[in-house]
């Protein structure tokens, strides 16, 4: 026991004649008895998230249960759209305030480190770190990485040899296989505490339950063997025996809410899409642009080939360093043109900028004169039917209106526009700081009538007190579209939610919506289940390279309404593979109750 | 108990003292306290604060509640819970001592073996008793737990601990009061560590038990898994005797030549399997040293701290009886001693 006496201190005070006053000493008393009554019945750290917070009544009780019964070991598993990453947060704010943990690492899919680091700061008030390098896992004691760079040979040597207070896993039903390299990592972590998180625990067959648990507190379940002799009804695992005794066991590990337990008002929403056309000229800088950008990825991606081919042995180390160089170029070529398209897309000023830019890394002569009659062209349209149509909007909804684009130069054009129409506004990005961004969510809150706001800026922020969303321009990631969504369409949203896409007719994003979104009915979809419908996408690549290569690969509009059907066939398996998994989960689960109930 | 359960009054005692030692104005009306912080506290709290300890009430008028884990006093509590100190305090008498001393000779009855009344002589005294306070903290993967104890000590009574008059006493300042900080120091150490072993001692107990209850699940479920692994390779051996058998009581050539192949094709499976299972083995050791050193890692921390020292001047009452029985009383403090 360590026994400090403060012996210094004391005769210090009685040295300089310090003697405290009689108030002083009864109100330490008082303060230290106070101290010694906080238990987890209550959350000490309610006060610095409930204004930021609509607390419910399910996610309240689900920490509380952590914290108070299941020592060290949990599995939240609600359903989605409940708000797990809540629940988390507050288990870990509290863990935090009571002085239970220092070190905390939370592993996610790599494209949800900055949401839950924007989360855990904006909410919770709390710093994490997104480590990426070897030095970064000993430097911070609360860190945020995408599981994939954790599990890296030159991390993971250090993340195992370091003692984690708290391990939280995110997404975790990606662990269900116990061969994977994901399972193997995080099993060999050391942690004191251990939290995962997952809306699907069952996705195939009940084993995989099994393996989560396991993984979560070896031997809870027993082995796999006594597990299925005891709870498993058939060889495959699909059916579960003794429901109840199981049901038992997991309530001390595992938090299932479900939707229909937890009273919350889910509202409706309405999709209106406003196809805009382009006059004759605007059409044609349009596709000029297109071909134009397609003529520059086919040459890049020749380029590509020829490096790829080179024969190593035949060229010395320098030539090799410059054809990686070149490579490396090629790659951010090949991103800035799928930019371009977007951009263009999005709004020809904005477009224009970024030919501009474009301009900049060309040589070809050819390639130049091309580029500068583009843009030449293209700053002669003054004029913008999206702002229009949206200055229109405004005027007619009379209420508070979320603008939302992927880009900083078209979220510019908007608020000029907005201005110049006396229509009050407030921009919120990714590159304004904290102060800025909740001061912009003020004031939206305030007076301002209309939020003009990038993807980037928009992840985490609850915006539930307004109900109109006009998709400026249209993102390629039917995620990102969600993630919008998800703004406003939350628990704690009273009216019905209006979506307004705005796009132009015979235009990639009007093909998207028409191709790709509706068939998949993506305005419709619950928050939260993209992310599960894509991950049964075995494509490999990213959603927005695969819209791309689609839009290349097209000779022609009938074309690439095709290679666009092909994709959409594709999610639409996804989704249907995902209805499975749902029907799956719903069968197990409804026979158990491990979540809370409200009164 | 060695910590008193404390009501929401005492909380609201805090928050009363709180205010009153800051000069701080305000109501209290229908149990709604209506505050005006001055400028130093009202950044924090703000200027105009009403606020109650009644939930209830708090949600129907919309106003601020005052209860465990709210801002205002968890703020207040951090303000107070680790300010160290040293203090030469007089209790202020409420009532006649005497009074109270008489009180409690009446109430003690002490009487001769034949029944009749004892008699006795009451001496008025002043003594300076010592008093700590410490606080003890315990970590450990069960959770955090926090004891706060009070001790007023003197060579001429026994120790008394967590007096809860001391909370309700007003007290004044006494100057030019001696004190022997080391020796003070040194004796308030020997007594809460007795005082707290108990406490110690069973956070220990329940640790040790949990980290015992882990382990013992783990040996036994790796044993378990080691055992099911055997058990492939026990099949593979099962299914190649079972072919070896049947080779032999083959009727023909043909059948025996025929299972003597399965047999062989079953030795080159359980070959693999053997292999399998080794790795297999081999993994799950890693697995079960892995997990055993997580849990030794699962640490138990104590830690108690000194936080205020100093004299209480009492007023105190010896009650000497003619039977030989003699009785210290501090009225104030409600403490009787028989000497």
């Amino acid at each position: 026991m360590d026994f400090f006496t403060n012996e210094d201190v004391f005769l210090r005070l009685l040295k300089e004649n310090t003697l405290a006053a009689p108030a002083e000493l009864k109100l330490s008393l008082l303060s230290n008895k106070a101290s010694t009554l906080e238990n987890i019945k209550d959350l000490l750290a309610e006060e610095v998230y409930k204004n930021t917070i609509q607390l419910l009544p399910h996610q309240k009780k689900s920490a509380l249960k952590v914290l108070n019964e299941f020592t060290h070991r949990a599995l939240l598993a609600d359903e989605v759209g409940l708000g797990k990453t809540i629940e988390a947060g507050m288990i870990i704010k509290e863990y935090l305030v009571r002085k239970m943990v220092k070190k905390v690492l939370i592993l996610t899919p790599a494209s949800l480190t900055l949401q839950w680091q924007e989360e855990l700061r904006s909410k919770f008030k709390e710093d994490f770190f997104v480590a990426t390098k070897p030095e970064d896992w000993d430097q911070y004691e609360l860190i945020i990485a995408s599981i994939d760079t954790a599990k890296t040979e030159r991390n993971s040597k250090i993340i195992c040899s370091l003692h984690w207070d708290l391990l939280v896993v995110d997404e975790a039903h990606k662990l269900k296989n116990k061969q994977s390299l994901n399972y193997k990592f995080v099993k060999k972590i050391s942690k004191e505490r251990f939290l995962m998180l997952t809306a699907t625990p069952l996705q195939n067959n009940i084993y995989e339950l099994w393996n989560l648990i396991d993984l979560l507190h070896p031997g809870f379940l027993g082995t796999s063997k006594q597990f299925q002799e005891q709870f498993v009804k058939d060889k495959l695992g699909l059916d579960i025996a003794h429901g109840e005794e199981l049901q038992k066991k997991l309530s001390r590990i595992m938090i299932r809410n479900l939707r229909r337990n937890t009273n919350i008002k889910f509202v409706d929403r309405r999709v209106n899409t406003v196809l805009l056309d382009y006059h004759e000229q605007q059409l044609k800088f349009y596709q000029d642009v297109l071909s134009f950008i397609k003529k520059q990825y086919v040459a890049l991606a020749q380029e590509a080939k020829k490096t790829e081919e080179a024969d190593e042995e035949t060229i010395s180390t320098a030539e090799l360093k410059q054809l990686a160089s070149d490579y490396r170029r090629k790659g951010l070529l090949g991103f800035a043109l799928i930019m371009l398209t977007r951009q263009i897309s999005s709004s020809f000023r904005t477009g224009v900028k970024a030919l501009e830019r474009y301009k900049e890394g060309l040589k070809d002569e050819a390639q130049l004169r091309e580029i500068d009659s583009l843009i030449l062209c293209g700053k002669q349209f003054t004029e913008d039917q999206k702002l229009d149509a949206i200055i229109k909007l405004i005027k007619k909804y009379k209420t508070k209106v979320i603008i939302f684009t992927t880009f900083l130069e078209s979220q510019k054009n908007i608020l000029v526009e907005l201005a110049l129409n006396n229509i009050s506004a407030v921009s919120f990005n990714g590159i304004m700081n904290l102060e800025e961004k909740e001061d912009a969510i003020a004031q939206f809150k305030g007076d301002k009538q209309v939020f003009v706001c990038t993807d980037a800026g928009s992840e985490g922020r609850n915006l539930q007190f307004a109900h109109i969303l006009i998709n400026y321009d249209l993102p390629w990631n039917p995620m990102r579209v969600e993630q919008r969504i998800g703004r406003v369409h939350r628990i704690g949203q009273t009216d019905d939610v209006e979506i307004i896409n705005l796009a132009f007719n015979h235009t990639i994003e009007a093909y998207i919506l028409s191709r790709l979104y509706e068939k998949i009915d993506l305005f419709r979809t619950a928050v939260g289940e993209m992310d599960a419908v894509l991950s049964e996408l075995k494509t490999g690549k990213s959603f927005e390279v695969s819209v791309f290569e689609s839009v290349i690969e097209s000779k022609d509009a009938q074309g690439l309404q095709k290679n666009l059907d092909n994709i959409s066939k594709q999610l639409e398996t996804a989704k249907k593979e995902n209805e499975k998994v749902k029907e799956f989960d719903e069968k197990i689960f409804s026979t158990m109750h491990v979540g809370e109930k409200n009164e | 108990m060695l910590v008193k359960k404390m009501s929401e009054g005492t909380l609201q005692l805090l928050f009363e003292s709180f205010l009153e030692a800051n000069s701080i104005k305000y109501k209290l009306k229908d149990n709604v306290y209506d505050v005006a912080f001055p400028k130093e506290f009202g950044n924090i709290f703000g200027e105009k604060v009403k606020c109650t300890f009644d939930e209830q009430l708090a949600e129907q008028k919309n106003l601020l509640h005052l209860g465990h884990g709210s801002f205002i006093l968890s703020k207040i509590i951090s303000m107070y819970l680790d300010q160290k100190g040293i203090f030469a305090l007089a209790i202020k008498p409420k009532h006649e001592g005497i009074n109270a001393a008489q009180d409690k000779i009446d109430e003690m009855r002490i009487t001769h073996k034949n029944g009749s009344a004892a008699s006795y002589k009451v001496e008025e005294h002043s003594i300076d008793l010592c008093f700590a306070s410490m606080r003890l903290e315990m970590r450990s993967v069960l959770g955090r737990d926090t004891f706060f104890s009070t001790t007023l000590f003197h060579n001429e009574i026994d120790p008394v601990f967590d007096n809860e008059e001391l909370l309700l006493i007003d007290f004044e300042k006494i100057k030019n009061q001696k004190m022997d900080i080391p020796h003070m120091v040194q004796e308030a150490k020997e007594l809460f560590s007795k005082h707290f072993a108990d406490q110690v001692q069973k956070k220990q107990q329940q640790h040790i038990e949990f980290v015992q209850k882990e382990v013992k699940l783990k040996e036994e479920h790796y044993e378990r898994q080691l055992l099911e692994a055997n058990m492939i390779v026990d099949q593979a051996r099962w299914k190649i005797e079972e072919k070896r058998q049947a080779a032999l009581k083959s009727r023909s050539f043909e059948t025996m030549y025929s299972r003597a192949a399965e047999q062989k094709s079953a030795e080159k499976k359980m070959k693999g399997a053997e292999k399998d299972v080794f790795t297999a083995k081999e993994e799950l050791r890693e697995e079960m040293l892995a997990e055993l050193e997580q849990i030794r890692n699962m640490k138990l921390s104590c830690a108690t701290e000194l936080l205020q020292i100093g004299i209480i001047q009492v007023q105190a009452f010896t009650i000497q009886y003619e039977t030989g029985k003699k009785f210290l009383y501090i009225p104030e403090l409600q403490v009787m001693q028989e000497k």
